[in-house]
Order: structure tokens, then C-alpha cells, then sequence
């Protein structure tokens, strides 16, 4: 049985259709994350499964009942916002509890959820003070006990850490992802942050323009993006798309690749049947930094061919180069030590056994 | 030039003191000089003039033993009480009724808070007409073939300082709502939304969550009302003229009538001295509470 299903489902808002038929399916205690470019509609889908918005076509499954059109109260969920929104008036400790005395559990039981709760989330102290006093870490955490007490079947996660400031952000997601582990809750999660979504997922749905554009693991979709879009969207710096001359040669296909002036055949050493069809035209090859390194002997499968380095940027670990193949800025990987300065050519060594190749037209995957 | 250029420079530092300086000295003498000579009078024996001697509590004793004092004391209480319960009631539940998104809401608002723009004499007049028997709902009422109808509240005097009420809410509720719908208006919508997914229906979410956080603007609508409530003198006035007998009378009446027409301005200065007691005993905490937070 699934946890979740979302069958066909449409929304719109007067003659603007925002969702266009959205299917996805979850299993319990998976972690769904609905990721995709601002305005691409997850807030809504996500409001759609809470019940805060009305479905215009299709059905929307939780476990074995059909909710489609049923109020939130009745949906076993939970939901997370991004602003918190936490009833001010009222302490953390009933802000916690507000939902069990809505469903009339007795006070003793509430206590024990509420004391349960703040220690899994470290907020015993916290449990007298009003909202206000918080600061937006303690806060959060509030708004996860709030959504922790009611025990739902599904959790819903409305972009729930882009208030806070980068360091804190990191620890709370890797809070999160902990208490996934730890409790084996289904969760459905929205953010626009790519690298929350590659972190956190157990699947990923990218969605662009009402549509998801491709579901699968967060592996699948970094390694077997369907498009240009998920490509460039997933991943960072993001992957790096240089239009190539695509030819025959004796044992597979060739790119003419230029830089510094020198002119270059990039072998592709890929079973890509679909390439084909491209012989002798233009295709969009598709190299993710970490592809293009520092020149190293153990790599028997990869090319080797010299390029002029524009910019250097150093982030600790690896110093990204930004060079220019056939007239496009490419972005690569190097060892800090293998490095040379602006203006210097350099010899970098493509791995394109990885490498994805799109249709420069419709910017599909060709396979 | 130079000698002329000096001066105009201080006069352009001295014009913010110049411009208020009038409104402050006409302020000094005609509010809190005038406070103090009423504060005066209050302990004099003045009947139709003021008269400059020391009586001490005299004038204070015989306004207490004055039973139309006590009609006009409990008149004030039952009103008090009445309008400015209602009006927060009745502009809280207009409030909440326009924060559902109701079509044409700027043109209601419109209709509830225009009351607002009329004087007190023009709200009395018109409910005068549309309260008196003769004239007004019992009239309609009765033409319209009831026949036994009767409504005469206004010229019933146990009844009559309910009409007050009525003319008083119809008044003012408008502006309790203008102050609630802003409150309103401030709440985020997905503490709503959150409220909602934790299982609340919608009243329990404004009795819970909502109308707990509008405390402030209650705070704020209770002082304005309160002193309106205090001060009520014209809507008296032009509604009963503080009848039948003196059934309606208020204390601001009280103070008018022995004052300025029955030549007894100690006991009307005394009374007046009553009165700016309960406003400083309302608006001196609620000032203190301002300028404390203020501070913070
Ligand atoms: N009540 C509404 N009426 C009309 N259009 C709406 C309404 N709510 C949302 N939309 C539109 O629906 C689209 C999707 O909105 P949604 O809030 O789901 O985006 P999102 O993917 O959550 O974006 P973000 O990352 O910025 O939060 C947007 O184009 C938005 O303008
Ligand atoms: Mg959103």
C-alpha cells in the first residue's frame, strides 16, 4: 500500500492553470521532496495534500482513503511552514499541544506528548516561553514539535529552514534527516534548494511549470537527468552545457572541441544509440565539473587536451577554473595544488563516460 | 547684510517654538488654568457667581446628598457599562463578518463607519424622531396594521436611558469594527492555515487564537469609549434633553444644568471635578502603559 498518491492531479486559479496533472506515488516512511524553480507550483500541490486548497481535477490518496475533497482536520497530516506560524498568544508548550486539545485528549496525556517532544527536539527549556521570545532556530524547532505531537501518518514541509541563516540551516537539516531515520515518517518536503533536496531525499519530484519534469532518486536525477532543465537545476556549480560538432570515427563517436584556439577530438567512449542520428550536426554535451579535472594517471578511460584558464576560484577543497570551450564558460573541478594562474593554458583531463548528451532543440535527453 | 543675516538664522532655529508656542499658552490657560480655577470653585460658595471664598467640602457634601446626582452617577454606570460592551461586541462581529472576504467589503465598511462622521447632535435628532411614538417605528408599526404595537422607550422613564444606548452603539460600533478589521488584517494567514491542519474549525481558531492576539485594539477601542462614555453630554441633550424629568440625566448634564441654568455653580464645579476624576483615573494607567512601552 501506498503512503501517498497524487493521481492526475490539476489546480486552477480562474483560467490560469497552475498544476497540470500530477502523478506521484510514495511508499511509508519515504522522504518526497517536491523540488523546482520559484512559482513552479509545489507550494500549492503540498497545500493541495494539507487541504488547504481545493483540487480542481483528479484524486489525491493518503494510505487507503481517498481525501480528495475532505477537510485537513480529517487527513491525518501535519504540516511545517515556512514562517513558522506559531499561535503567538499562546507558550511553546501549547502551541505544542494545541492540536491534541482540539482532539480532546485528556491534559495528564498531553503533558507526556508534549514533555516526549521537547526532549526529542532539546526545547525543555523553552516550553514556558511565548513564540516572541524565541529566536527563528527555536522557533522551527517549535513549529516541528507542533507537527511531531499530532503523530500523523504524513508530514508535510512548506520550504521549512529558508529563514535561517546558512550555518543553521545545515544543522537542521541534517536534524531532520536524522529524525527521518530515527522515526520512519513519510514526509513530503518543498524546497527550491537543490542541494536540500540531493541531501535529504529518498526520491525527488522536479517540477517546472505545473509539471514534474522527473521523479526518482536523488542519484537517478544527478546521474540520468531527462532534460536540460533538471540537468542544470540539480547540482552545483551546475553542470556545464557546451554545443559540440558531433562526428564518426572507428570505434564511436568524436567532438570537436575548441579552446585556446586548438582545436581538439573529444572521444565518446558510450553506448548512446540515439546519437546516431546526430552524426555530422550539432549536440549539446552535457559535463558536470567534477568530469573535468586536474590530468591523473589513474583515469584510463578519460581525454586529455589543453585549455586556457579564465578564472580561478578557490572554495577549500577544490578550486573551481572556469575555462572556455567552444566559445562557452565551463566550469572545472581541480586539486588546489594542480592549479595555474588566469591566462596560463592548462592541460585538464575530461571523464566523458558520465558525460549526458540533449538535443540542442528540444533540449531532450538523447539516449 | 551681515548684521541682518545673524538673526535670521536663529529666527529660522526659534520658528518650531514660535508656531507652538500660541496652541501652548492657549492650551495652559484654557485647559489647566481653567482645571484649576473649576478646582477653586469647586471649594467656594458660589451660587450664580463665582465667588472667591473657602467653604472646603460644603459644596462636595451637598452634591452628595443630591439624589439627582445619584440618577445622573447610576445613569452614567448603566450606559457606560451598556455602550461600551456592545460596541466592542457589535464591532468585533461586524469585523470578523468583513474579514470573510464578502464581496463589495470597502462599500460596507463605508456604511458602518459613516455614523463616525456625524456629530452626536445629529445622531440624537435623527433617533429622536425614529423613537418617538408618534413619529418614528411604533408609528410604522402601527400603519402597517399592528395595531397593539408599542415601543415608548424614549418617553418612558425607566426605559429611556436604553434609547441612549441604542443612539450611542449606532454611533460608535462602526469604529470598534474599523479597529478590529486592522487587527484582523494583521493576522498571518498561515497561523490559520496551521491552526486549520491541527484540527480547529474556524470559530475555535478566532476564540483561540485569534481574537486573544486582537488584546491591544480592545485596550485601545475601551479607552476611546470609555471617554466618550464619560463625556456623553450632546447626545443627551439632543436625544432626551435628560427626561423625562431627569430619568436620562448624566453627570456632564447634571453639571450643565446647575451651573449654567439653576445658579448653583459650586455644586456644578464639583461635579465637574467628579468627572475629570474618572477620566484621570482611565487615561493616566493607560498613558503610563504607552509611554512604558514606548521606552522599551
Ligand atoms: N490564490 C492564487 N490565485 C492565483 N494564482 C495563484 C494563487 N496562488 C498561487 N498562484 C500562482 O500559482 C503559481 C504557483 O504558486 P506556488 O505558490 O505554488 O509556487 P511555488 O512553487 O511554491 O513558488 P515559491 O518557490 O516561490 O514558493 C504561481 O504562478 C502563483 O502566481
Ligand atoms: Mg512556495
Amino acid at each position: 500500500m501506498q503512503a501517498l498518491k497524487i493521481q492526475n492531479v490539476e489546480k486552477s486559479f480562474g483560467a490560469i492553470k497552475v498544476l497540470k496533472g500530477i502523478n506521484i506515488e510514495i511508499e511509508p516512511g519515504q522522504f518526497l521532496i517536491l523540488v523546482g524553480p520559484s512559482g513552479c507550483g509545489k507550494s500549492t500541490l503540498l497545500n493541495m495534500i494539507a487541504g488547504l486548497e481545493t483540487v480542481s481535477k483528479g484524486d489525491i490518496v493518503i494510505g487507503d482513503r481517498t481525501v480528495t475533497h475532505l477537510d485537513p482536520k480529517d487527513r491525518d497530516i501535519a504540516m511545517v511552514f515556512q514562517s513558522y506560524a506559531l499561535y503567538p498568544n499562546m507558550t511553546v508548550s501549547q502551541n505544542i499541544s494545541f492540536g491534541l486539545d482540539i482532539a480532546k485528549m485528556p491534559k495528564p496525556e498531553q503533558k507526556v506528548v508534549v514533555d516526549r517532544v521537547a526532549k526529542m527536539l532539546q526545547i525543555e527549556p523553552l516550553l514556558n516561553r511565548k513564540p516572541k521570545a524565541l529566536s527563528g532556530g527555536q522557533r522551527q524547532r517549535v513549529a516541528m514539535g507542533r507537527a511531531l505531537a499530532r503523530d500523523p501518518s504524513i508530514y508535510l514541509f512548506d520550504e521549512p529552514l529558508s529563514n535561517l541563516d546558512a550555518k543553521l540551516r545545515v544543522e537542521m537539516r541534517s536534524e531532520i534527516k536524522e529524525l527521518h531515520q530515527r522515526e520512519k515518517t513519510t514526509i513530503v518536503y518543498v524546497t527550491h534548494d537543490q542541494i536540500e533536496a540531493m541531501t535529504l531525499a529518498d526520491v525527488i519530484a522536479v517540477m517546472k511549470d505545473g509539471e514534474v519534469q522527473q521523479f526518482g532518486t536523488p542519484q537517478e536525477i544527478y546521474d540520468n537527468p531527462e532534460n536540460q532543465f533538471i540537468a542544470g537545476f540539480m547540482g552545483s556549480p551546475s553542470m556545464n552545457f557546451v554545443p559540440c560538432e558531433l562526428s564518426k570515427s572507428d570505434d564511436g563517436y568524436e567532438l570537436l572541441m575548441e579552446s585556446a584556439g586548438k582545436v581538439t577530438r573529444l572521444l565518446v567512449n558510450q553506448d548512446i544509440p540515439g546519437l546516431a542520428q546526430y552524426v555530422g550536426r550539432s549536440v549539446v554535451l552535457g559535463v558536470r565539473p567534477e568530469q573535468i579535472t586536474q590530468v591523473s594517471e589513474d583515469k584510463p578511460d578519460s581525454m586529455v587536451m589543453p585549455c586556457a584558464v579564465e578564472i580561478v576560484e578557490p572554495t577549500g577543497p577544490d578550486t573551481m577554473v572556469t575555462i572556455r570551450l567552444n566559445g562557452v564558460k565551463t566550469v572545472c573541478r581541480v586539486h588546489p595544488t594542480a592549479i595555474c594562474s588566469p591566462g596560463e593554458p592548462m592541460f585538464l583531463q575530461f571523464d566523458v563516460t558520465k558525460a549526458v548528451f540533449f538535443d540542442p532543440e528540444t533540449e531532450l535527453r538523447i539516449r | 547684510m551681515n548684521a541682518s543675516s545673524k538673526p535670521k538664522l536663529s529666527f529660522g532655529e526659534y520658528l518650531p517654538k514660535i508656531v507652538v508656542a500660541p496652541t501652548f499658552v492657549a492650551t495652559l490657560i484654557f485647559i489647566y488654568g481653567f482645571m484649576l480655577w473649576n478646582a477653586w470653585l469647586s471649594f467656594s460658595s458660589s451660587r450664580m457667581l463665582p465667588k472667591y471664598d473657602w467653604v472646603g467640602l460644603k459644596q462636595y457634601e451637598r452634591l452628595f446628598a443630591n439624589d439627582r446626582w445619584w440618577v445622573a452617577a447610576e445613569n452614567l454606570l448603566i450606559f457606560g457599562v451598556l455602550f461600551i460592551v456592545t460596541c466592542l461586541v457589535i464591532g468585533l462581529f461586524l469585523a470578523i463578518f468583513l474579514d470573510q472576504k464578502v464581496r463589495a467589503e470597502g462599500a460596507i465598511r463605508t456604511i458602518y463607519l459613516y455614523p463616525m462622521a456625524l456629530s452626536f447632535i445629529v445622531t440624537g435628532t435623527a433617533w429622536k424622531w425614529i423613537l418617538n411614538p408618534e413619529l418614528g417605528i411604533q408609528r410604522m408599526f402601527r400603519e402597517m396594521g399592528w395595531e397593539s404595537f408599542s415601543f415608548d422607550w424614549l418617553v418612558n422613564s425607566d426605559m429611556a436611558i436604553y434609547t441612549v444606548v441604542i443612539a450611542g452603539v449606532w454611533q460608535s460600533s462602526g469604529f470598534v469594527m474599523a479597529l478590529c478589521l486592522a487587527g484582523l488584517r494583521g493576522v498571518d494567514e498561515n497561523i490559520v492555515k496551521a491552526a486549520r491542519v491541527d484540527g480547529a474549525s474556524m470559530p475555535a481558531i478566532y476564540r483561540r487564537i485569534i481574537i486573544p492576539g486582537l488584546g491591544p485594539v480592545f485596550f485601545s477601542a475601551l479607552i476611546v469609549l470609555t471617554h466618550i462614555a464619560i463625556k456623553s453630554f450632546d447626545l443627551i441633550v439632543a436625544l432626551t434633553g435628560g427626561g423625562p424629568g431627569y430619568a436620562t440625566d448624566v453627570p456632564a448634564t447634571f453639571m450643565y444644568t446647575y451651573a449654567f441654568t439653576r445658579g448653583q455653580i459650586g455644586v456644578g464645579s464639583a461635579a465637574s471635578m467628579m468627572m475629570l476624576m474618572a477620566v484621570v483615573a482611565i487615561i493616566v494607567p493607560y498613558l503610563y502603559s504607552e509611554l512604558r512601552e514606548k521606552k522599551q
